[in-house]
């Protein structure tokens, strides 16, 4: 099979499987605080941007982004998520592809922090509500426990994967 | 950049701890330290005088707890405005649209001088629902509903967040 077909295949089954796990994911109450969440979407996130590069990667997020607005019926919420998901992604990039000792999990971990604090931050300032701020370094906490969770899913995932199953 | 990775980089994803973590490591304890220092740590010494609700920026009531008559609810939302009320507080219905499907319930605590969403239809998830009741600290935000509750704090010297 061409290369490139390859990859958009494989491109498409896990930004499908990145929205299906936001999806799920919405459907449970928040870990402790509001808006606080595990990300196992970002699992599929990450794994797109290793196996693919960063291109499918970015893809990958955007598309899961509009997905999971659209059927979570909450499209207020890209306002805040996609560039949230940008940056801290563009961030995991430079740490992935650009820095040379730093393992998937660490990676995992920086983006998961910066996702949560970009993102509270856009959402106060959309919403006007300065004083959600008093969450952020909670939320930013539970993002560090859930980037070591996704980290390790990403790092076994790609351990455990069949060679001949990735694109070469 | 490149693009595939896996092939290039198999040694640096094949391995759980690199020397470069520390770094990363280091810089985001010292961020999450900062946070804290700066958002969570400083004392508030406000008082809690009352809460405001807003949608969409325009008010929907004010409660306040020092005045005789507490409750001001505003001109476009007194037919979407229900209230009950008992020794311990008030349970406060807000109807966010005009056909009165989707609602917020909130409840005043006015003994212990707190607000809390206790019940909404908002999502499957409801994140307002689970927010913690807010006292002088932190905000309950109804993000598909758009429903925003603060505290009126007087005499605040505390954080910005706080």
């Amino acid at each position: 099979m061409n290369i490139k077909v390859k990859k958009v295949a494989l491109c498409g089954v896990l930004t499908a499987f990145a929205s299906i796990a936001f999806i799920l994911e919405s459907l449970f109450p928040p870990i402790i605080l509001p808006g606080a969440r595990m990300g196992v979407s970002n699992a599929f996130i990450l794994l797109a941007t290793i196996i693919l590069g960063y291109k499918y990667g970015f893809i990958s997020l955007i598309v899961k982004i509009l997905i999971s607005a659209i059927f979570s019926g909450n499209l207020s919420s890209v306002m805040y998520s996609l560039p949230a998901g940008l940056i801290s992604l563009t961030v995991q990039c430079i740490l992935l592809f650009k820095v040379k000792n730093v393992s998937v999990i660490a990676t995992s971990i920086s983006g998961a922090i910066i996702n949560t604090t970009v993102q509270n931050t856009v959402f106060c300032l959309v919403t006007n509500a300065v004083e959600y701020l008093y969450y952020l370094p909670y939320l930013a906490l539970i993002g560090a426990v859930s980037g070591f969770l996704v980290g390790l899913t990403v790092y076994f995932s790609l351990k455990y994967t069949p060679k001949k199953l990735l694109v070469k | 950049m490149k693009n595939t990775a896996n092939t290039a980089n198999e040694n640096k994803y094949g391995k759980l701890f690199l020397g470069g973590d520390v770094f990363v490591y280091c810089s985001l304890f010292f961020c999450l330290v900062l946070l804290f220092v700066f958002l969570v740590a400083p004392k508030n010494t406000a008082t809690c005088n009352g809460f405001s609700v807003f949608q969409d920026d325009k008010t929907v009531f004010t409660f306040t707890f020092e005045k005789s008559s507490p409750l001001k609810i505003e001109s476009d939302y007194e037919n979407l405005t229900e209230v009950s009320f008992n020794q311990d507080g008030y349970t406060i219905t807000v109807y966010t649209n005009q056909e009165r499907t989707a609602y917020n319930k909130i409840y005043v605590d006015t003994v212990n001088l707190t607000a809390k969403v206790i019940e909404s239809n908002c999502s499957e998830r409801k994140d307002c629902y689970h927010a913690p009741a807010i006292k002088t600290n932190g905000t309950i935000y109804c993000s598909p509903h758009h429903l925003l509750i603060k505290p009126l704090s007087l005499n605040n010297k505390g954080p910005i967040a706080g």
